[in-house]
Formats: structure tokens, sequence, C-alpha cells
């Protein structure tokens, strides 16, 4: 916590007119299992042993101690403050069973790119296995200042027919548990007041549990190799009840998280077959 | 000599009537703003039963004739070593039995514990010492369902605790009588107390096609119900009960809550597959899960309100052929549940069948119709009003609205029951052979609800489907307890002393009930005043045993959301294909649902 507060507190430069985000990287050997039985039990999902394929946004979850001292590093130029998690794209080549204990893992930022509401910055973490590169993950930050571009013209919605479609219900204390597991945590997440401090009208779930947990409803129509992008685009506020739905469109799966009362889309995406 | 061997049944197609009177029910979402109906489409569903809102799936004449073999099936000679089972397939077999049993009897009485193999070799070995058992127990069973059921307590019996006092006497009568159900397990009536015996009926025979249809034909149950179906049998076999309570994991407070052994089904590999094509057992699986009580009959008992489709009288016939074979269905069922043979079972039987299409059945339905009102106009009147006032009337108006549970319409109506002095004199026991009832009215409705699947034409829901009810026994038993009324079947079989049980009426027609029925049994803020909701497994299904033990689909920190036999796609939707949000549910996670309950 007191790590979280510094990084919060840490007077930063900001991005000078022809300023750019530097290459920062940092890079371990983890145990890939220590703390997933956890994990795997908090975002209701299988995957706790080398048998039964890995969770796939567990990597990232392993690594959040990297992303830390990436963003802590005196050469990261934007303020932590205020951070917002835009989009997320994860990757891999391969089914992630039977992987040993030890993974190597890498994660680095390096560049910018212009946003109307400041700039984007991508946080990226690698995972290679016996040297081979496994699975990737590219987080989309929005690091919040004067706008850099006009802002673009809004997406149309996706539709889908949706073949999956359930419940979740998710309890006051789910952004506490998450952040013991995860080690986010964010004050957002953790009590009502403290989410209220920063804007917020309740605390919320953080968004990687949120993906998560739509992966792990997909499960089996996830492939062997393949992406996942997805979009988050408002707050799941806690405790509260949200509808998961998931339909296939052409080769593409999609999937949506929608606030309950109304039905507006807190979280979108897509998995693709590599 | 007779035999008990059941005889082959074939499911007789019903004929769709002309194209211009073929309707569905086509029900929309409620607009925005208006107020929602029992005829719209549920908002949404937010269940952990594997059930949900689904629609008939159309089965061809081969794959009919292949269903009707689950309708005779014999009971297991012996098993044989077979396949470890799945999560999925052990799901889904629940599935069918106590998650959704029968849907117009239908009452969360029931818990089931699951033995894996060693619990039940344990099990096997102490059922050897039981009394009165109706079959030998095998041995090699690769699981065995444990099924406990309690005394039938919902709404409507604490509504008949108020039910046949004397004016100034209620006073001390009906706490009375409410003591004794609450402490002594005592009931109002005794068609209340046949309720669990045929609801226990009905599971077991759902419980046995189970079995064979989860594993596509390979495996099959041995129920065994003898030893537990009277206070004076299980006194007898107080001892073993009290170790197979234990091997389950039942408590003193369980027994306290009244709860009690029910049945015990084997389940194992059998030494001659049942020949189903796999495909066949999806389809009959997902369409067992969509049959509903059918209880409207378009242009004749609808509401005013009621859309258009239900306004349109249909022209349909039920072929005599398929009345046969519903019939056969039933003495098949009784003497393999009862444990006698046919022609005992046809002796035993009393079966009065009205058509309604004849003169005679149309007067004797206004007979019976008659009857039903008046006995319910009685109740009304005589609540009493130091219980009612103070309630704002609402025992009087549940007591009025309870005129739904016995509508009484269709083209065929039987009145099933028994003669308790017919089946002491044969040395039946009398429980045992209500719950043998049970299960032979089940059987016969499903023969009727398969004939109503048969090449539904486009456009159309089905062609015929059953309500099967006790309401009108239960209502013609107030009219015999306190209002000197004589029993239902008292006219069509004097001098037997009958008892009727059942109800049960066939309607062929196109248009399915209101999909507002089904949601008073899957949405707690609509749940009606006289059904219970359908559970989640994790609410009903203990596995003992495995990796895994404990409630069946509550694993870190998730319920299921998936609805059994999902991959038919037998979804309710609007006309349009808009889905109703949460119906179809989510895949329980492959590596959970295709492991292996009990590894060896």
């Amino acid at each position: 916590m007191a790590s979280l507060l510094r990084l919060a507190l840490a007077r930063k430069p900001g991005l000078g007119p022809n300023g750019t985000v530097p290459l920062i990287e940092r890079s371990a050997s983890l145990n890939l299992f220590e703390g997933l039985a956890h994990y795997a039990e908090i975002c209701g999902l299988p995957g706790t042993d080398a048998d039964t394929p890995l969770p796939l946004l567990w990597p990232a979850v392993l690594a959040a101690p990297l992303h830390m001292e990436v963003f802590s590093d005196r050469a990261f130029p934007l303020k932590v403050l205020g951070m917002v998690h835009l989009h997320n794209t994860v990757r891999w080549t391969r089914p992630l069973v039977g992987l040993s204990g030890k993974v190597d893992l890498r994660a680095f930022v390096d560049g910018h790119r212009p946003h109307h509401r400041g700039v984007e910055v991508d946080l990226t973490t690698e995972m290679r296995v016996d040297g081979e590169l496994v699975w990737n993950e590219v987080k989309t930050i929005l690091c919040p200042g004067r706008p850099t571009c006009e802002r673009p013209p809004k997406p149309d919605p996706t539709v889908f027919s949706a073949d999956r479609s359930t419940f979740w219900t998710l309890s006051g204390d789910l952004g506490r548990r998450y952040a013991r597991v995860a080690g986010d945590r964010n004050p957002i997440h953790q009590y009502v007041w403290a989410a209220k401090l920063f804007g917020f009208k309740r605390h919320l779930i953080h968004g990687m549990w949120s993906l998560a947990r739509a992966v792990g409803e997909m499960d089996d129509q996830v492939p062997d190799a393949g992406s996942i992008e997805m979009s988050f685009l408002r707050p799941i506020y806690l405790p509260g009840r949200v509808l998961f739905e998931s339909g296939r469109v052409g080769t593409d799966r999609r999937f949506a998280v929608r606030a309950v009362p109304g039905s507006k889309v807190c979280l979108e995406g897509v998995v693709r077959a590599a | 000599m007779g035999s008990n061997l059941p005889k082959p049944l074939t499911i007789v197609p019903i004929a769709p009537p002309s194209v211009e009177q073929r309707v569905a029910r086509g029900a929309r979402f409620a607009d925005k703003g208006a107020k929602k109906t029992r005829y719209d489409l549920p908002d949404v569903l937010d269940s952990a039963s594997p059930v949900a809102y689904r629609t008939r799936v159309s089965l061809n004449s081969d794959e009919v004739s292949q269903a009707a073999k689950l309708l005779s099936l014999e009971r297991p000679a012996a098993f044989v070593d077979g396949d470890d089972v799945t999560e999925r397939a052990l799901f889904e077999e629940c599935s069918l039995g106590v998650l959704s049993a029968r849907q117009s009897t239908n009452f969360r009485g029931f818990r089931q514990f699951t033995l894996g193999p060693e619990q039940s070799d344990e099990l096997a070995t102490l059922m050897e010492s039981l009394k009165h058992l109706e079959a030998p127990v095998l041995d090699n069973a690769r699981y065995s369902h444990v099924v406990f059921y309690r005394a039938y307590r919902t709404p409507f019996t604490l509504l008949l605790t108020f039910v046949g006092h004397k004016r100034f006497k209620s006073l001390a009568t009906v706490p009375w009588r409410g003591l004794r159900k609450r402490y002594a397990n005592a009931d109002d009536l005794p068609s209340i107390g046949y309720l669990p015996h045929l609801h226990v009926g009905i599971l077991a025979e759902s419980m046995e096609r189970a079995a064979v249809l989860a594993s596509a034909g390979r495996r099959g149950a041995n129920i065994l119900q003898g030893p537990f179906v009277s206070a004076a049998r299980r006194k007898e076999n107080a001892q073993t009960i009290s170790s197979i309570e234990g091997l389950c994991g039942l408590t003193a407070g369980d027994r306290d809550a009244g709860w009690r052994l029910a049945l015990v089904a084997q389940v194992g590999g059998l030494e001659q597959p049942v020949a189903v094509e796999p495909e066949v057992c999806r389809k009959l699986g997902a369409n067992l899960l969509a049959f509903r009580s059918e209880r409207i009959q378009p242009g004749i008992n609808q509401e005013d309100r009621a859309p258009e489709p239900y306004q349109r009288r249909q022209d349909m016939a039920v072929p005599d052929a398929l009345v046969e074979q519903a019939g056969r269905a039933v003495y098949n069922a009784f003497s393999h549940w009862a444990g006698c043979d046919r022609e005992q079972s046809k002796g035993l039987i009393l079966m009065e069948r009205i058509d309604v299409l004849t003169p005679g059945g149309k007067a004797r339905l206004r007979e019976i119709r008659g009857q039903l009102a008046d006995i319910t106009d009685r109740v009304v009147a005589e609540i009493p009003s130091w219980a009612d006032l103070p309630t704002g009337k609402l025992l009087s108006r549940s007591a009025e609205k309870g005129r739904k549970a016995f509508a009484l319409a269709g083209q065929r109506i039987y009145i099933g029951g028994l003669s308790r002095s017919e089946v002491d004199a044969l040395g039946l026991d009398w429980n045992l052979a209500v719950r043998a009832m049970g299960a032979a009215a089940a059987r016969s409705a499903i023969v009727c609800e398969l004939a109503g699947v048969v090449d539904i034409p486009d456009g159309c829901d089905f062609l015929g489907g059953i309500c099967l009810m006790a309401g009108p026994v239960n209502q013609n038993d107030i009219g015999k307890q306190f209002q000197g009324y004589a029993d239902l079947l008292a006219s069509a079989f004097p001098n037997r002393e009958p008892t009727s049980l059942l109800v049960w009426t066939l309607k062929a027609k196109t248009v399915a009930d209101p999909v507002g029925n089904e949601e008073q049994l899957m949405n707690a803020r609509r749940k009606g005043a006289l059904v219970d909701l359908r559970p989640g497994p994790h609410e009903v299904v203990t596995v003992v045993g495995g990796a895994h033990a404990g409630p069946m689909r509550q694993r870190a920190g998730r319920l299921n959301s998936e609805r059994a036999f999902f991959d038919v796609g037998n979804f309710l939707t609007d006309p349009e294909g808009a889905e109703i949000p949460g119906n179809r549910g989510s895949a329980w996670p492959e590596a959970w649902a295709e492991s292996l309950v009990w590894k060896d």
C-alpha cells in the first residue's frame, strides 16, 4: 500500500512538447503457480494445476510487480494517479497446458500515442517458456491530460446474437479479495468512501477480474492459439449484478458485460483464433 | 400366471389441424412502460436451474420410436464395469431427475446424496440386510443416488390449516391443527399425505430414464424404495436406514426437520446397452426439460384478455390408438413399480376416462366442475373471519385463486385412483402403490407429450400436451373430509371404495400455455402461490466422495448457470429470435465438466 501511495504521489515531469515515453523494461523469472489457486478461486476459474489450461489472464497478474516497477521508474514521465485502463489485448501461441513451474516474464513501455483526453501508453508483458514467446499482453492505458488529438467518431456498437448469456452477482468485498491476490490495491476498488474520493459513486471491480471471468465463461470456445481484444467502457460497481453475453460473428466470438438494471455495455471484446 | 414384463409401446402421432387453425404462442417482450402480463416474455432469467425457458424439439418417426424404448425400461439384473462418469453426465442425469421431476406436481421436497463407487459398495452391503426389498440389491454400481423427501408444505397447505372448521370452535381447532402439522407432520387431508408418495413415484420413473438418457444407453438404474415406503417398514429397517443416513451425512437436525429416506437408485453399466442413438438422447433430454403443464385449451378455457392465438378453437382429434398406448403405459409402469403383474395392475387401477367430445363426457365434466366449484365456494365462505379479515382477506382470495389449479379442459380427461382395500388384499403396500400410480400417470403423460412433438409443423409449438395435477383431487378431498361429498371416482366405480389420486388432461392443440406459468417456477419475484421454484443443483444435490465432494456445481465461488442439453438449442425467443437475457446460461468450465467425478 505504501509503495502504491509513493507511486501515486510521485512527482513526474510530464511529456515535453516533443517528448515521449522512453523504453523502460523489467523482467523476472517467476513461479507460475504461486498464488494461482487463490486467483482461480476468486475469479471462479479452473486451472490450478499443470494439466488444466492456465487462466489466460494469470500471467498478467503474476507480472503486476513488474508493472509497478516500470511505472515507478524515474524515467517514466507521466503521473500514475488517474491512469485509466482502456483496452487490453492478449495473444497466445499455443495451449497454456503442461507448463513447468518457472516462466520468464518481461514488462515494458515504449512510446505513446495521442488521445483526446491525454495520451495513451501501451504496457506490454511477455511470457516466455524455454525461450519461446508463448503469451503476450498489451494494456492500453490513458494518462489523462490535455487533449492531444481530436475525439474520434464513436464506433458502431457490435451486434451479435448471444448463445451464452448469464448473470454474475458481485459481492461488495470482491474488489478487496481480488486485490489481495492481484496486488492491485487501488482504493477505487476497495471501499465506497475511497472510491468517492476519486469521483466514483461506489467502489468498482477491477477490469482484469471482469475480463478473467468473461474468458472463463467462454472457456471451451477459447481457441488453442489466438487473441482476445477488449475495451473497458464503463465501471462495474460493487456490490452488483451484471449480464454476460457471448456469441459468434463469423469466425470471431464476441462478448460483452452489461450493467443491470439497464443494459449499458461495461466491457466488450472479441476472441479470435490465430 | 401373469407377467410384469412391459408391453411394447408405440408413439402415435397427432394429426395437425388445418393450416388456418395452426397457431403458436409467439410471445413477445412487453412494450417499455407497459404492464407485463403472463402472456409476455420474461425480461430475464437469473437462475442456477438447468431447465430454463425451452421449446419443444420436433422428432421424426424414427427418433420417436427410439425414444419409446425408454418408456418400457426393465430393471437391470446386474451391472458390468462401465465408463467412469463425467461431471457433466452426472449433472445432466440429475437435471432430468431430482432437478426437474415433473412440473405440475413439483415441490422442493427432495434432497439427493450421490455416492461414489466406494460408498456405493458400502451402501449395497448395508442394503442387503433390508426387509421388503422389491428387487435384489446389485453389486458393482458406479454410483448411487440416495433421495430423501419431506412432507408436502406449501402456501396451499398453509391455507388448508384454515379449512373445514366450525365457526366458533375454529379459534381452538385451527391452532391445534397447525401445531399437529408442525410437530407431528400430520396432514390436513389424506390426499396431502399422498402427494409426497406420488412425487417420489414420478421421480423414480424420471430417474430410471435419466440414467439411460444421460449415458446414451450405457448405464441403467436399479431403483429400490420398498424398505422405506411406510413408517412400519422404516421401523423394521431402522438400524440400516440410520446407517444409510450416516453414510450420506444426514444430520439429526435434518431428521427433525422431517427428511425421510425415499429411495435408493443404484446406477451402473448395463450388460445390454439400450439401443438409442446419442443424438436422439440429446433431443429427448432437451424435450423432457421443455415439457410443461398445458392447462389452456384454446377457445375453451382461455381468459378473455388472452392474446388471439388462445381465442381460436382448434378442431383436433386425439387418435384412439394414442389413448390405447397411453393406457398401456399406465399398466406397464404400475406393474413395474408396484411389483405386481400387468393383469393385476389392470384390475387394481381405477381409471375413469372422460371423452369430452361426447355428450356423456360433456355432462360428466360439467358435473365434476360443478362439484369442485361448490366445494370452493364453501371453503371461501367458511374460512374463519378472525384469520381472514386481519390479513386483508388473503386466505379467501388465495382459495379463490386456487380454482386455476383444477381447471379441467382437454379432449380427454383421466381420473386415476386406487382402492385401498383391494391394494391391501393383494398384499401390496399402500404407499408403494400410490408411488406406482404417480409413476404410471407420469409415463402415460410422456407418451402423450412425445406424440405431441412428432413432426411439429412450421408455425406451431407442438401438437399436444398434458396437464397432470393433484389439485382437483385435493379439492374433492376437502369436500370428502369436511362437506360430505363422495370421491371423484365413486360414481364410476361404485362399491369399490375408490380413492382418487391424480387427474390428467390431454390437450391436442398447437399453442403452448402462457410463458408466465413457467416464469412463476423460475423467477422468485413472480413466484405463484401454489408452486415452488426450480432449484439449482447446489441446493438439492450433494456429491459424496471424490475430489470435489459437496453441493453439486458450487465451486470457486461459482454456481451453475449451464442449462442441461444446451447443445440442442431449444431456448425460447421472441418471434424475431431475440433472446431472453440469461436464458441460455453459460457452460460450466470444461475442465470441471469433463473431469471424472470419482476417479479410480
